[in-house]
């Protein structure tokens, strides 16, 4: 018990540091590009995010979540030029429309699992693009659909105060998995995960938790999609491109499948990853790609946890030599 | 017996595969507190009967009662939340769980509570009634099979089912594993649940069960006491053989 107290004690310590980082980033940060890329770790922080809940924790072979976001950046896009709403409403419709489309996808979906789940969302993922092409007198067409920019008191906010807006976004993200998981809906997921068999013939509903998540997890992504598209003043077709879902589900895989903090890690590696060889242009895929079989090789349960099995055997490596010491 | 009140009634209850009739026409009765077994040859039915039971597989035709209640068109899982357990013949546990978490799924969600169950003394006693002594944050995965067998019938019996159906409990286990499988679905019985039990071993299903049905492609070959199943010239012929039903025949009238 006592070590147990001691050990939160220690992993409270560490989260509370993380925490005073993140919001003590902007004061060391002077370079905006670097800034950006940072802002933008944290945008697909909260979309691997959401997508590991469903994918890590529910396993659900889904590969929707990039449409989802797109389609929070597009409605909120949309709502912004069209009705004219401010920017900061705009998040929320993002949110409600990614969950009414994410509702629509996952009833008939969510019924079928495996490849049949990664067809039916490749064929959703691709539906979407075609309507964003077909409509372009709304959504742009491929020139993009052009967003204002966040603004507070009629003034522009500035990259580090949207800095601040995407972090208590991803905060937000991650409490609310965090509390999931933690939760008799968390415990269901995983069980269905392990065994829908078993699990359904323990009491779970596989098909209720897995949509109730499915959504939940929509409506986050579509709220960074709606951020994303003010953020950058645009959003393009490009966001539907085959590369983009392979980097999500990089980030997943590196950071660590099934774990809070694995897919942010390895959205912050590929973030910057992809734009340190910037200049390979279109071999950045094929090096991610290779980057992705190193890390399934060498750490396949990704990151964080082979950070934490070093860890436990540096800990009882010590352990043993102290005792051997004793003797 | 026969004045015992039927827990479970299947009525007519069929089941295709394509052209082939995996359960066919099946009709029979299991009643309240007896331990009901089932066996024959393989591919005569008999998982497939248990997974129409408990909906894994629904009926093609034919209507399925528990407690008088018509069972054949409820989703799995609201099956459970009327008190049928269940385990498979391969060992299935939550994998990547703790036994802990294994015991806390069992706990909420077979009585369909909407938040965690962890009241450990019940889980604690659940296990101890299994006699899996293990520490509770073992990843379940990493069970060995008798283990994990122990585990997922803990994860069927904290529901608190009225009636308990096990899927060849024995298999993969040696001797003394075994022994000690039959002896826990004794006590199961004892406690007043019912028990529908598919077992290959004659001896054992003998031995253990109040009454035993004989299945063969589907359909139901013989029924009744023990005794009387392995004098059966049916069973005989079709399933035991001369030498087996001897064998059979006196661990049932010992």
């Amino acid at each position: 018990m006592l070590k147990t107290t001691d050990n939160n004690r220690k992993l409270l310590l560490f989260y509370i540091l993380m925490v005073l980082s993140l919001l003590a980033l902007p004061l060391f940060i002077k370079n905006a590009y670097i800034m950006h890329l940072v802002i933008m770790t944290c945008v697909w922080g909260v979309v691997v995010n959401n997508w590991n809940l469903t994918l890590g924790y529910g396993g659900m072979f889904h590969i929707a979540q990039i449409s989802l976001f797109a389609v929070g950046g597009y409605m909120s896009g949309i709502f912004i030029n069209e009705l004219m709403i401010s920017p900061w409403l705009g998040l929320l419709v993002g949110g409600i429309f990614a969950a009414l489309v994410s509702l629509i996808i996952g009833l008939p979906a969510l019924r079928v699992k495996g490849i049949y789940l990664i067809l039916l969302t490749y064929a959703f993922h691709y539906g979407i693009k075609e309507l964003t092409d077909h409509f372009r007198e709304i959504t742009g067409g491929s020139m993009g659909l052009v967003v204002p920019r966040f603004r507070m008191a009629g003034v522009a906010l500035q990259n580090w105060q949207l800095y601040y807006v995407i972090l208590a976004l991803l905060a937000v993200s991650v409490l609310l998995n965090w509390m999931v998981v933690r939760s008799y809906i968390g415990k269901a997921l995983m069980a269905i995960r392990d065994s829908d068999i078993l699990a359904n013939s323990t009491g779970i509903n596989p098909y209720k938790f897995k949509l109730m998540t499915f959504v939940m997890a929509a409506f986050v992504s579509g709220v960074a999609g709606a951020f994303y598209a003010s953020y950058l003043s645009v959003i393009g077709t490009e966001i539907f491109s085959f590369t983009l879902i392979v980097n999500a589900l990089g980030m997943i895989v590196i950071g660590g499948m099934g774990t809070l903090l694995g897919p942010m890690i390895g959205s912050f590696i590929i973030t910057f990853f992809m734009e340190i060889f910037s200049g390979l242009e279109d071999y950045r895929p094929i090096l991610v790609g290779a980057v992705i079989i190193l890390v399934l090789l060498f750490a396949p349960d990704g990151l964080i946890q082979e950070g934490n099995k070093r860890w436990e055997r540096w800990k009882s490596r010590g352990k043993k030599k102290s005792e051997e010491l004793e003797v | 017996m026969e004045d015992k009140k039927a827990i479970l009634r299947v009525e007519n209850a069929s089941r295709l595969f394509g052209s082939l009739r995996a359960v066919d026409g099946l009709s029979f009765e299991v009643y309240e507190g007896e331990i009901f077994g089932i066996a024959g040859p393989n591919g005569s039915g008999k998982t497939t009967l248990m997974n129409i039971i408990t909906q894994v597989i629904p009926p093609n035709s034919g209507h399925i009662f528990f407690h008088d209640k018509p069972i054949h068109k409820m989703p799995s899982h609201k099956i459970c939340h009327e008190g049928i357990g269940r385990t498979f013949q391969n060992p299935t546990v939550f994998e990547s769980l703790s036994i802990l978490d294994n015991m806390i799924i069992g706990s909420t969600f077979g009585k369909n509570h909407n938040r965690l169950q962890s009241n450990m003394d019940k889980i604690k006693e659940v296990l101890d009634f299994v006699n899996l002594d293990k520490p509770l944050d073992r990843i379940a995965g990493k069970l060995l099979v008798n283990d994990k067998k122990k585990l997922m019938m803990a994860i069927a019996l904290i529901a608190e089912p009225s009636l308990l159906i096990l899927d060849e409990p024995c298999a993969g286990l040696n001797i003394s594993e075994a022994k000690e499988s039959i002896e826990l679905i004794r006590k199961i019985g004892e406690k007043g649940i019912t028990v529908m039990l598919i077992e290959h071993n004659m001896q054992v299903l003998m031995n253990i069960s109040d009454r035993v049905m004989i299945m063969d492609a589907g359909k139901k070959l013989c029924m009744g006491p023990p005794s009387h199943v392995c004098t059966n010239e049916l069973v005989i012929e079709k399933y035991l053989g001369k030498r087996t039903a001897k064998g059979v025949k006196d661990i049932a009238e010992s």
